[in-house]
């Protein structure tokens, strides 16, 4: 009789012991899963980003609309004659940057002293949206004088 | 017996072990911020490139003077309110930046939500209290603060320099 219990005593130890191993497991596996796919996601969102940071920074060298004086590039300033220019080219001959900026809209706004914009490239679409605005001197060469402004760049990822 | 009970105790002392590394892993992983380095790039080229557009823009306080001019005088004699320019609408240097800049900034980093502090050093560590700004969103946090400082010469001797400071995603550490 005494035996009998004390295998009993012995099973149920086994047992215990067997719960306590497989909840062990469980969490790890469960605690595991979830931190893999927080790094995967993490790792797509990073590497999205990556690709819009390229695609601001093509934007903000892009000879196109940039300021040149005397025939030196001048970094964070853009043209208002060329943006005028950019502006009116028909939607046709913009195809050539489909591949430059793919899934993206370019707008350049004034601020100061007035407010004015320019719509560069793009139309608005759906989805997660990654807003990158840089802010710029917007030179008018006609009256030779320099404006506050704005590029502000949507990649939809 | 005796050996059994030390088994099982070297046993128990693994487990333990083991539950405690997981539980360590875990709290660390929940635990560590979430660093963005996109976004930091973010901030930094809003930081940088306000403050260059802005030293280039034409102020309109007169015909052709660039807004690093309007401040430059500002910062000569901060406080006094008699500075050497007078706009053409009557401003001192001072009262049109400060008017000026609180324009942008109301249109652009404000709009976009950053917590943002910008302040102007004059020399001896003057802080001129009329281009200073800052978002309502602003807190008190000094960590992970973008800091941008463009200093100015003065005089042409250089020696006399002011100091823009614009600090994104905080407040700046001055």
């Amino acid at each position: 009789m005494r035996a009998r219990k004390k295998a009993q005593l012995q099973m149920g130890e086994s047992i215990m012991v067997l719960i306590i191993f497989f909840f062990l497991l469980v969490f790890g596996i469960v605690f595991y899963a979830s931190y893999s796919l927080n790094q995967a996601q993490k790792k797509s969102r990073e590497h999205k980003e990556l690709i819009a940071i390229q695609i601001v920074q093509k934007v903000q060298f892009l000879p196109e609309i940039q300021c040149t004086i005397e025939g030196n590039e001048d970094y964070n300033c853009v043209d208002m004659s060329k943006l005028e220019t950019f502006d009116l080219l028909p939607e046709g001959k913009k195809r050539i940057y489909e591949t430059m900026f793919p899934r993206t809209v370019i707008d350049v706004k004034q601020v100061y002293p007035d407010s004015k914009s320019w719509h560069i490239y793009g139309t608005e679409l759906q989805g997660n949206m990654y807003y990158y605005p840089i802010p710029v001197a917007i030179f008018n060469p006609v009256e030779d004088d320099y404006t506050f402004g704005v590029i502000e760049i949507k990649v939809y990822l | 017996m005796k050996r059994k009970s030390q088994i099982e105790i070297m046993g128990l002392l693994i487990i333990v072990m083991m539950v405690s590394l997981l539980l360590i892993f875990a709290l660390r992983s929940w635990l560590s911020p979430a660093e963005n380095p996109s976004e930091r790039q973010r901030m930094r080229d809003i930081a940088a490139s306000f403050v260059g557009a802005m030293l280039n823009t034409n102020s309109g306080c007169m015909d052709d003077t660039l807004f690093s001019k309007v401040l430059i005088d500002c910062a000569r004699k901060p406080g006094t309110g008699t500075n050497g320019f007078v706009c053409t609408n009557g401003k001192h240097s001072c009262d049109f930046a400060h008017d000026a800049l609180a324009d942008m900034f109301n249109k652009t980093i404000d709009v976009w939500k950053y917590p943002y502090d910008f302040k102007v050093v004059a020399p001896n560590n003057q802080k001129i209290n009329k281009l200073s700004f800052s978002s309502a969103n602003v807190g008190d946090t000094k960590s992970n603060v973008i800091v941008f400082i463009q200093p100015l010469p003065l005089d042409t001797s250089g020696f006399r320099t002011m100091q823009i400071f614009l600090c994104v995603g905080g407040k700046c550490p001055i």
